[in-house]
Formats: structure tokens, C-alpha cells, sequence
């Protein structure tokens, strides 16, 4: 009881920030574990399924996929999909949102349109556009940007209400136009929470490309990972999901690189 | 001590619902979508009004509500299964900052895979039954939760534990009395961002199998290429995700209603 407050101490000493080597170095300790752990319950046959392929399997298979070029089309058509979604359903999302953070008056009798529009999974949508558009890429890219456009409209109307009087009465003193007052004053406000929104709808786009890939379009990964299925090949399906997780982190990790572009971000981790 | 001051605060509904009014616009875009649909009939978006005439084919047998049924039962025992199983691995992994660390890059893994590609996978080794949606949707939809709490459990306050030991109470009471209703918000905070994409994990799952529920239906209406019948589906589906928003807050009110409001 008497020694609690030392030990205190000596924790919040601990909490400050290590070398990153160090913390790399403890997250690739379990990770290694858990596959070691994994090929040797292959090997004695404790897995409850026969048929979940061993670490091996998946690298061997993982090989093989990259070798014939399998892979590398698979990830192009992904990426070129997600990030022409994401791109046009961003800036059609910013549009959107600047135009209805305008005034109080456009965002009363628009708001909760913006809401139901935005609450329906966009999953659902893929019916449609498969419908609509058969099974291309534009189909894709549709799904992809719709998924993007509802945050990224959100945080600019939101950011751009959040322009403070003050902010509002230099502007009227400078006598800016529209345009001179949305670029200098409204986005820079907005640009912090726009920025959360575009990594958050980046995500969204991934997801719904390849749901779109597993449903209708017979490209990328999601039809890669259908084509397996159906081959049962679960070696090649768990090369193809550890490849769709690394894209999900590069994704992220280079949307966070150009955080300390961004005005009003700290560049930091969230 | 014994006079509690209650403020009452008008109840506001969920996050930004203005009134009615800011419906109109999407009144004017199916009139409109009306108006266009009689003059220029398009086969790819049949006006409104023909939509729950084409949902009236799934209707005998209650098809329709038994479609409907089957998605919210498996999302709501998906939900809780994820929301239970996520606070309790998040509560052991936070609460000890080696483990914390450790497991942070699997985690993160895990935070930026698309739930939805693990699909096919979990199929292969489920097969084709309700047990599988289960898997899956929980498999995709516990992480939101998961980290979340890992986050708060890692974050609560060094004081909370002398509490605990000056008050006498054991680890277990400790954990059902503090540590539990601290990291309450931030576990409900991850239910919020887990249930819409547990509705979305149900419907690809339901989609792509084609075993059961509303995805099972949007999938055949595709196939059989009967657009009004999606945009019906579609219209159902997104009141139901309306109705999952609005019952999440009221749960998240209610259990966190002995905590003052800091927003207004």
C-alpha cells in the first residue's frame, strides 16, 4: 500500500514515448509467434479446419501469384478504381459541402436530405449501378466515389459553419469577394476536418471497390478472392487478404504523409 | 448533497436532424425523378411510384418480411456478439501496455483491411449457412469496438486504480465499478461505428451468398434485372439503417444517462 505512489512514478516515467525501433521491434515479436505458432498447429493437425492452408502455403502461393503477374493486374485494377472513386467522389463531396455550408438557410432545408442520402449503405446501391452500368469499371468508380462524397460533404459544411464572427467581420472588412473569402478564410477553417474525412472516405472507397469487385465487376482483387473461392484455393485467398490489409495501411499511410500540408493539422497520428 | 439538480435540456434528436423542411430537397428530386420517369421512361430508373408495385411480387409467403427479419436478426446478433466480445479483448489488451504494443501492428492490420474482402474467405471454411454470416459479420464488424476500448482502457486515468485499492475492492468489483462504466463511452462510441458497417457487412454477406435476408433479395433482383424492385429494396434498406441510427442513440443515451451532457 505504502509503495504506490513510487510505483506511480515510475510509470508515468515509462509512458514517455521509446525509440521506434524498440516498438517495432516488440509488434514484430507476437506477429512471428502467432505464424510460427500457426505453421506447427498445421503441422500436427490441431487446426479445426483441414483445409486452412499453413504460413507456407500462403508465401508459396503468394510467390506463385506474383510470379505470373496475377497479383500485380489484380492490385492495379483495385487501386485504379479506388482512388478514381475516391478522387471524383471528394471533390464532387467538397463541392457539395461548400455550396451547402453557404448560409444557415441553405443548410436548414438540406441537411437532413444530405442525412437519409447518406445513412443508406451504399452497398446497396451496388444492385444498381451494376444494373445501370453492367460490369465495368465505371461501375466501380461510381460506387467508389458515392462512398466518398457524404463525409467529405459533411466535414466542409461542417467546417465552414465553424468559421468563427470574427473570421466573418475581417472578411467583410478586407471586403473580400465570395471567392477571395472561400479560398483565403472559409477552406483553411474547413480544411483540418475535411482532411479527417477524405482518410476516412479513402477507406470507404477501398471497401466498396471491392465489394463491387466481388458482386459485378470480374476484375481486381474482390474477384480474385471470388475465384479462388470458388477453386478453393484458400492459400491463394489468404495471400490475397494479407495484400488487401498492406493496401489498406499504404493507403492510410500516405494520405498521413501529407498531413503537415494541411493547414491546421499537427501532422500527428489520430 | 440530497438536492440533485437536474437540467432538463430539450431533447435533440440524433446529430444534425433539422426539421422536416430539410427534406424537401429530396421530395423535388423524386417528383422530378416522377415527372421524368412518365415523359422519358428509362429502364434503368423507373419512377418512384413504381417502386412498391415491383416489391408487391415478394410479397406472398411474407417473403418480404421474412427477408427483413432475417437481416436485422443476424446484424442484431452480430452487433451484440461484436460490441461483448470486442469491449472484453479491448478491456485485456489496453489495460496492459506490453500487450498494448505488442499486438499494435497486427491491430493496425487489421483497422485498415476492407472487413469486407475476408467474405469469400470465411465462406470457404463456414460453408453456406447462418453460423457463417455470424462469423463473418463479427469477424468484421468487432475492430471499430475492439480498438476503441483497447484505446480508453489504455488511457484511463493512473487514479482510478488508487481508487480501487483505497477503497478495498477486489479486481473483479474494480472492473465491474470503475473500469467498466469508464470505458462505457468510448465502448459505445465504438458500437456507433460499428453497427453501419455491421449493416453493410450483413447485406454483402447476404449479396455474395445469397443465403438469407434483404441482400439475399437486392442480389436476385439484380440478376433478374428488375431495377424498380432494387430501388424499393434500397428505399427499405435505408429506413432500416435510419431506425438502427436512432435506436444506437437512444442506447447510447440511456446508458450514459447518469453523466452530465458536455455538448449542448
Amino acid at each position: 500500500m505504502t509503495l504506490a505512489p513510487a510505483k506511480k512514478v515510475s510509470r508515468a516515467a515509462r509512458r514517455t514515448p521509446r525509440f521506434r525501433g524498440s516498438r517495432i521491434l516488440i509488434g514484430a515479436v507476437p506477429l512471428l509467434v502467432v505464424i510460427a505458432l500457426w505453421q506447427v498447429a498445421k503441422a500436427a493437425g490441431a487446426l479445426p479446419f483441414s483445409t486452412v492452408p499453413s504460413p507456407s502455403d500462403v508465401a508459396v502461393a503468394g510467390y506463385r501469384l506474383i510470379a505470373d503477374g496475377e497479383l500485380v493486374a489484380a492490385v492495379a485494377h483495385t487501386l485504379v478504381a479506388v482512388i478514381l472513386g475516391w478522387v471524383v467522389g471528394s471533390a464532387a463531396g467538397l463541392m457539395l459541402g461548400i455550396a451547402l455550408g453557404a448560409s444557415a438557410t441553405t443548410w436548414r432545408w438540406t441537411m437532413a436530405t444530405v442525412q437519409v442520402l447518406r445513412a443508406i449503405p451504399a452497398i446497396a446501391f451496388v444492385s444498381i449501378a451494376v444494373i445501370v452500368f453492367s460490369q465495368t469499371l465505371t461501375m466501380e468508380v461510381v460506387i467508389a466515389a458515392w462512398v466518398a462524397v457524404w463525409p467529405v460533404a459533411i466535414s466542409a459544411m461542417d467546417g465552414i459553419r465553424d468559421v468563427t464572427p470574427h473570421h466573418r467581420e475581417l472578411a467583410h472588412s478586407l471586403r473580400m469577394r465570395p471567392l477571395a473569402r472561400l479560398i483565403k478564410i472559409e477552406l483553411p477553417t474547413a480544411a483540418p476536418n475535411v482532411f479527417v474525412a477524405l482518410r476516412l472516405s479513402l477507406g470507404g472507397s477501398l471497401a466498396l471497390a471491392i465489394v463491387a469487385e466481388i458482386v459485378g465487376n470480374p476484375q481486381g482483387i474482390g474477384y480474385a478472392l471470388v475465384q479462388q473461392q470458388l477453386a478453393l484455393h484458400a492459400d491463394a485467398m489468404f495471400a490475397y487478404i494479407i495484400v488487401a490489409g498492406l493496401i489498406g495501411l499504404a493507403l492510410n499511410a500516405a494520405i498521413q504523409a501529407l498531413a503537415p500540408l494541411v493547414p491546421g493539422t499537427r501532422g500527428g497520428r489520430s | 448533497m440530497t438536492t440533485t439538480v437536474r437540467s432538463r435540456r430539450p431533447r435533440v434528436a440524433a446529430a444534425g436532424w433539422a426539421p422536416v423542411r430539410g427534406l424537401v430537397p429530396l421530395g423535388v428530386l423524386l417528383v422530378v425523378w416522377q415527372i421524368v420517369g412518365m415523359v422519358a421512361p428509362s429502364p434503368f430508373f423507373p419512377p418512384p411510384t413504381s417502386w412498391p408495385a415491383a416489391l408487391t411480387s415478394l410479397l406472398p409467403g411474407g417473403a418480404l418480411a421474412q427477408g427483413i427479419l432475417s437481416t436485422l436478426v443476424t446484424f442484431a446478433e452480430s452487433l451484440v456478439i461484436a460490441f461483448v466480445l470486442g469491449s472484453a479483448l479491448g478491456i485485456l489488451i489496453g489495460r496492459n501496455r506490453v500487450v498494448s504494443a505488442a499486438l499494435a501492428p497486427l491491430l493496425d492490420f487489421f483497422r485498415y483491411l476492407p472487413a469486407v474482402a475476408l467474405v469469400p474467405l470465411i465462406v470457404l471454411f463456414a460453408g453456406y449457412t447462418q453460423t457463417m454470416k455470424i462469423y463473418v459479420v463479427v469477424f468484421g464488424a468487432i475492430w471499430p469496438i475492439l480498438l476503441q476500448v483497447r484505446l480508453v482502457a489504455g488511457s484511463l486515468d493512473p487514479i482510478l486504480d488508487d481508487v480501487r485499492r483505497v477503497l478495498g475492492l477486489s479486481r473483479g468489483a474494480g472492473l465491474a465499478k470503475i473500469v467498466i462504466p469508464a470505458i462505457l463511452p468510448g465502448a459505445l462510441l465504438g458500437l456507433r461505428l460499428a453497427s453501419p458497417l455491421t449493416l453493410i457487412l450483413v447485406l454483402v454477406v447476404e449479396i455474395s451468398t445469397q443465403v438469407s435476408g434483404l441482400g439475399r433479395m437486392l442480389g436476385v433482383a439484380q440478376q433478374s434485372y428488375l431495377p424498380a424492385q432494387v430501388f424499393g429494396l434500397i428505399v427499405i434498406i435505408g429506413v432500416i439503417a435510419i431506425l438502427i441510427d436512432l435506436a444506437i442513440s437512444i442506447v447510447e443515451r440511456w446508458a450514459l444517462r447518469y453523466r452530465p451532457r458536455r455538448e449542448p
